[in-house]
């Protein structure tokens, strides 16, 4: 909406700061999808890439600690490259709440290194303004 | 809006990969006469001195000289942050709505200009959203995966 701020209906759920990444599997962002919001962005952003980066969302059942894929969220292979910019939307509707699984998270498999950082924005709310919980500052 | 994309209305003008540095980042302008607002995403590591960041407008992309501050009348200050000193993941917003340019006198080129004292890892991207026309060029954009 025309008059609305971009800190009143993004809310940052979960941030990686940027950070020189070694080899191995992690899950630098995890987000709550139970509720507050219809839309997930999970925004990658990826500079000196030494070796294979991939990224996928996976989500999770808090309860029975189950994690599986979200079906269709896999971004392509990075190798050898920077300055990468990779955006996955996600509907709630898509994770599989019927049966528990709401939590969703930003999977990397890095084989040697990766500098990375990454967002997980929560938007269309229930509620508006959001919290701003996560920001340090927001200049108006 | 509930059935668009965020990559839709949302466009990355201009991004910063997430880098090691230490003094002032070289920059260049975007055009803004195509968005009613924009909103940049600066995201900090782990970093020992100073960190400013600064939105500046500018008349001509090809002439850094005419540069100036985002006044913002009867508001005082500037689309700045000040001195983030000593910190470790810190996620700033500077919001702009684009009547807040000096259009009348042609400003219609921003700039983001970051300057740290010493090492500071950092990355930040800068959103055109409100866009006159959508879907919005996802050019910068290496993978969407919708």
């Amino acid at each position: 909406m025309y008059t609305e701020l971009f800190s009143e209906v993004h809310e940052v759920l979960a941030d990686y700061q940027p950070l020189l990444v070694t080899a191995g599997t992690m899950y630098p962002v995890v987000a709550w999808a139970g509720g507050r919001f219809h839309r997930l962005v999970f925004i990658a952003h990826v500079g000196q890439v030494v070796g294979d980066l991939d990224m996928r969302l996976v989500q999770f059942n808090p309860h029975t600690y189950v994690t599986k894929v979200v079906p269709g969220k896999v971004a392509p292979r990075i190798t050898n490259d920077s300055s990468r910019f990779v955006l996955f939307e996600l509907r709630c509707e898509e994770i599989d709440v019927a049966h528990g699984f709401t939590d969703v998270g930003l999977e990397i498999v890095v084989s040697n290194t990766a500098m990375f950082s990454a967002i997980a924005l929560g938007i269309v709310p229930r509620y508006a303004p959001v919290w701003p919980n996560h920001l340090d500052v927001v200049i108006v | 809006m509930y059935t668009e994309l965020f990559s839709e209305a949302h466009a990355v003008l201009v991004h910063q990969e997430p880098v090691s540095t230490s003094g002032a980042l070289s920059y260049g302008y975007v055009d803004l006469s195509n968005y009613h607002r924009a909103v940049l995403v600066l995201h900090v590591g782990a970093c020992k001195g100073d960190v400013d960041c600064e939105l500046l407008q500018n008349d001509d992309p090809a002439d850094p000289t005419n540069e100036k501050p985002i006044d913002v009348p009867g508001w005082g200050a500037d689309k700045e942050i000040n001195t983030l000193t000593n910190t470790t993941s810190d996620i700033c917003i500077i919001e702009l709505r684009t009547e807040e340019l000096d259009v009348n006198g042609g400003f219609h080129y921003v700039g983001v200009a970051v300057n740290t004292t010493q090492a500071a890892i950092i990355s930040y991207v800068l959103y055109g959203i409100e866009p006159r026309y959508e879907p919005v060029p996802v050019t910068l954009i290496e993978e969407v995966v919708p």
